[in-house]
C-alpha cells in the first residue's frame, strides 16, 4: 500500500511540474506583445515596423506604453526573427491587430511572398486587419497625435470597418478561391493644421496577390455601399425644393441575384436596400416635414447610387476584375453552366450585364416624428 | 463466473461519442489531404447508413449471447487458434491509441506549440490515461460523464458563436468537382470510427437499450460532423484549406457577446477527451489479454501499454505517419476486417453450430 501511495504522489509530483507555472519562466515583461506590424521593402530588405506593449517601460497611466521598433530583414520570416535578437524580448502575435502593407512591397514583390507567416503561424489570428498605405508603412505606427501620444495600432484596427472585410480571413480566401480578387482597405495620412490624422481614404485593388490600383472619392463611396459598408463619407443630393442636402449611409444590405439570359450572357441584379439619414437642409425645412419631401429626398438619392454603383461596376467587371463575388454568385446559381467558363472566368466577366436597383429609406435625425 | 463491470448503456454510448469528436474536431487538411471538406457533407448520410450497416453484425452476434463479448466468442468457437484473432483485436485498439497519440503530437505541435516539450506532455498524458485505464470502466464511465457535458456545452458555444460568421456565399455548389472527395470522406469516417470495433467488447457491459443507445449515438456524431463542416465553411470559405486544424482555427475566430478567442475553450475539451480515448482503448486492449492469460495479466498490461507508447512518444518522427493516404486506407481495412468479416463469421460458426446441436438433441 505504502508503495502505491509513493507511486502516486510522485506521479502527481511529475503533473505539478508540467503545469506552464513551474516550467515557463517568462514573465509579461519578458514579452513583447505586438499591437502592429508594418511591412515595407526598402533596397530589397524587408522593413518591419512593429508597434508593441512595453511593460518593461510602464507609464504613469493605467495603459501600458506603446513601443517602436524597426527590424530589417532578407525575408519577413529573417525580420520576424531579429526582432527577438534585437530586443531579447519573446514576441507575441496572438495580440496583433493590424497589419499594413507599404503600397511597394505589394505592388513589386507580391502577397503571396509573405502573408504565409499571417496564415499558419500558431500565434496568428485570421481576422488581424490588413491594409494597404501610399507611402512608409513605418509612419502610420509612429504617427503622433494631438496630445504627443503615438496613435495606437488599435485606432487604426478601428478605422476599418470590419463589414468591408478587410481582415486576413478575407483576403486569403479571395485569393485562394481564384475567382474572385482581393482588396485592402487604404488608409491616407492628412495634414490639418500641421496636425497628422489616419483616415480611410478608399480600397486598393489586387489582380492575382499584386496591387493594380487604388479607388477613392465617388468610387470608393460606391465600393461601400456595394460591400455594405455604412458611414464612410457623405453624398451630396440635390433637391429642386431644399437644394443641396448632405446624406449619410446608415445601413446598406445588399443582395445580388444572377439570372442567364438566351444568349447564355449572365445578368446580374444588384438589390441596394438602404437607409440615409439627412443632417443639414436648407432653411425652408420646417420641423414638420411632408412625407412628399422625405420621398424626393430618397428619389434623388436612389438616382444618384444607382448610376454611381453601376458605374463602378461597369468599370470594375470591364477591367475584368471581379470584387463584388460575381463568379462565386454564377457558380453556386448555374454550377453547370459555370463549369464550362471555370477557368476562364475573368474573360467572360467582360461580357456580363447587371441591373442596380436601390430602395432608398430615409430618417431625419432627432426630427422624426414619434 | 467471471466478474464483469457494469455501465450503463448512456455511459458506453457517453464515451464512444467523445472518442469520436476528438478526432472531428481534428479534421483538416493534415487527416483528409486535398480532399474538399465541403463534398464531405454529401460523405455525412452515406457514412451515416454505413455505419449502421458495419455495426449490425456486431449487434447481431451480442444479441445471439448477450453476456459475451467478442473475445469470449472467439475463444468459445474458434478456440485457442481464436488467440490470434484476438491478439489481432488487441493490436487494432493499440493502434487506435497510437493514432489519438499521433493526432495529439501533431495538434500541439503544429497549432498550439506550448513552452514545454511535447514528449513530456505526451508522457504525461499517458501516465494519466495508463491511471484511468487502471482505475477501469466504471470509473471511466463516470468521468465521461462530466466531460461530455463539459464538451457538449463547449460545443454549442463554439457553434453559436460561429453562426454569425456565416456566409452563405461560402457554400458552392455540392460535387463541383465530381464524386472523388465524397469517397474520400467516407473513407475518412469510417476509418476514423473504431468506436464500432470498441463495440465489440463494451456491449456486454451495459444494461439498457442498446438498439436505441447505437442509433442515437450515430446520429448525434453525423449531426455534429454536418454542423461542423456547414459551420467551418460558412464562416471561413476558402480559407479553410490553409487550415491544419480547421475547427480549431474557426475556434479562435468566433464571438459571442464578449466572449472571443474560444480556441482556449476548444483546448480545454479536446485534452480531456483525448485523456477518456486513450483510456477506454487500452481498457479495450487489456480486456483481449485479460481473455488470453487471466485477471492478474489486464493490470500490468495497461503498464506496459503505456511504456510502449512512451516509447513511441520519443520518435515523433513516427508521427509524420498521419500525413500519408495510406493510413486511412490501413485504418478503414482494419476496420472492416474486425467489424464486419470476423464478427460475420462468428455468427456464421455459431449459427452452424446452434443447428448441429438442435438436430442432434431432435
Amino acid at each position: 500500500m505504502k508503495i502505491k501511495k509513493s507511486i502516486f504522489l510522485l506521479l502527481f509530483a511529475i503533473i505539478l511540474l508540467s503545469f506552464s507555472g513551474c516550467s515557463e519562466n517568462s514573465q509579461l515583461h519578458q514579452k513583447l506583445i505586438i499591437q502592429g506590424i508594418g511591412i515595407e521593402s526598402i533596397e530589397n530588405e524587408y522593413v518591419l515596423t512593429v508597434q508593441a506593449l512595453d511593460f518593461k517601460n510602464p507609464s504613469k497611466e493605467d495603459k501600458p506604453s506603446t513601443k517602436i521598433l524597426e527590424i530589417r530583414g532578407n525575408s519577413l520570416l529573417n525580420a520576424l526573427e531579429n526582432i527577438s535578437k534585437q530586443t531579447s524580448l519573446t514576441p507575441v502575435y496572438s495580440q496583433n491587430m493590424i497589419i499594413i502593407l507599404s503600397e511597394s512591397i505589394v505592388k513589386n514583390s507580391g502577397v503571396n511572398n509573405f502573408i504565409d507567416f499571417f496564415i499558419r503561424h500558431f500565434e496568428a489570428r485570421p481576422k488581424v486587419k490588413i491594409c494597404v498605405v501610399k507611402d512608409r508603412a513605418s509612419e502610420y505606427l509612429k504617427i503622433k497625435s494631438e496630445d504627443n501620444k503615438v496613435l495606437t495600432a488599435k485606432d487604426i484596427h478601428d478605422l476599418i470597418p470590419s463589414s468591408l472585410n478587410s481582415d486576413v480571413l478575407h483576403f486569403v480566401s479571395n485569393l485562394k478561391s481564384g475567382l474572385s480578387n482581393s482588396y485592402l482597405s487604404w488608409i491616407n495620412i492628412e495634414d490639418k493644421n500641421g496636425l497628422k490624422q489616419v483616415h480611410l481614404k478608399g480600397v486598393g485593388i489586387l489582380l492575382e496577390d499584386n496591387l493594380v490600383k487604388f479607388i477613392e472619392k465617388d468610387e470608393a463611396l460606391a465600393f461601400m455601399v456595394l460591400k455594405s459598408v455604412p458611414n464612410f463619407g457623405t453624398f451630396v443630393v440635390e433637391n429642386k425644393n431644399l437644394g443641396k442636402i448632405i446624406c449619410l449611409l446608415e445601413k446598406s444590405d445588399v443582395k445580388t441575384n444572377v439570372n442567364l439570359e438566351e444568349g447564355k450572357t449572365p445578368k446580374y441584379k444588384i438589390n441596394l436596400n438602404l437607409e440615409i439619414s439627412v443632417f443639414s437642409m436648407s432653411d425652408k425645412l420646417e420641423f414638420d416635414f411632408e412625407e412628399e419631401i422625405k420621398n424626393s429626398i430618397g428619389e434623388e438619392f436612389s438616382k444618384k447610387i444607382t448610376a454611381l454603383c453601376s458605374e463602378v461596376i461597369g468599370n470594375f467587371l470591364g477591367q475584368g476584375v471581379d470584387v463584388f463575388d460575381f463568379g462565386k454568385i454564377l457558380k453556386n446559381s448555374y454550377p453547370k453552366y459555370f463549369k464550362k467558363i471555370d477557368g476562364d472566368w475573368k474573360s467572360h466577366l467582360k461580357n456580363c450585364k447587371y441591373e442596380v436597383v436601390s430602395k432608398v429609406n430615409v430618417i431625419i435625425t432627432g426630427k422624426e416624428p414619434i | 463466473m467471471e466478474k464483469r463491470p457494469c455501465i450503463s448503456t448512456g455511459q458506453i454510448f457517453s464515451m464512444l461519442f467523445i472518442s469520436k469528436i476528438v478526432i472531428s474536431m481534428t479534421y483538416g487538411s493534415l487527416l483528409i489531404g486535398d480532399s474538399d471538406i465541403w463534398d464531405h457533407l454529401v460523405s455525412v448520410p452515406i457514412s451515416f447508413l454505413l455505419t449502421f450497416l458495419i455495426v449490425w453484425p456486431i449487434y447481431k452476434l451480442f444479441s445471439m449471447d448477450k453476456k459475451m463479448n467478442i473475445m469470449d466468442n472467439i475463444y468459445n468457437l474458434i478456440g485457442k487458434w481464436g488467440i490470434t484473432l484476438i491478439f489481432i483485436y488487441v493490436i487494432y485498439y493499440l493502434v487506435i491509441c497510437f493514432h489519438t497519440l499521433a493526432v495529439f503530437n501533431n495538434f500541439i505541435s503544429n497549432a498550439v506549440n506550448p513552452p514545454i516539450s511535447i514528449t513530456f506532455l505526451t508522457f504525461i498524458l499517458i501516465i494519466c490515461s495508463c491511471y484511468g485505464a487502471y482505475k477501469g470502466l466504471e470509473a471511466l464511465a463516470r468521468t465521461s460523464s462530466f466531460i461530455l457535458i463539459s464538451t457538449v456545452f463547449s460545443v454549442v458555444f463554439l457553434g453559436v458563436s460561429l453562426f454569425s460568421g456565416v456566409e452563405v456565399i461560402n457554400f458552392t455548389p455540392l460535387m463541383y468537382n465530381g464524386s472523388e472527395s465524397v469517397k474520400e470522406g467516407v473513407i475518412y469516417m469510417i476509418s476514423q470510427s473504431p468506436c464500432i470495433v470498441a463495440l465489440a467488447v463494451l456491449l456486454p457491459m451495459g444494461k439498457g437499450n442498446k438498439k436505441r443507445g447505437i442509433i442515437i449515438w450515430n446520429f448525434l456524431v453525423y449531426l455534429l460532423f454536418a454542423m461542423i463542416i456547414v459551420l467551418i465553411i460558412g464562416s471561413m470559405g476558402d480559407f479553410v484549406y490553409t487550415q491544419l486544424f480547421p475547427v480549431y482555427t474557426a475556434a479562435g475566430i468566433g464571438k459571442f457577446g464578449s466572449f472571443r478567442h474560444l480556441d482556449s475553450l476548444y483546448l480545454g475539451v479536446w485534452i480531456s477527451g483525448i485523456f477518456l480515448k486513450l483510456s477506454l482503448f487500452f481498457i479495450l486492449a487489456s480486456e483481449g489479454i485479460k481473455k488470453v492469460f487471466g485477471e492478474k495479466a489486464k493490470k500490468i498490461s495497461i503498464v506496459v501499454f503505456g511504456v510502449m507508447m512512451a516509447s513511441v512518444s520519443c520518435f515523433p518522427s513516427f508521427f509524420g505517419i498521419l500525413k500519408t493516404s495510406v493510413t486511412t486506407w490501413v485504418l478503414f481495412y482494419f476496420l472492416i476486417f474486425l467489424s464486419l468479416v470476423v464478427p460475420s463469421v462468428l455468427i456464421f460458426i455459431k449459427f452452424f453450430k446452434l443447428k448441429r446441436r438442435n438436430n442432434i438433441e431432435d
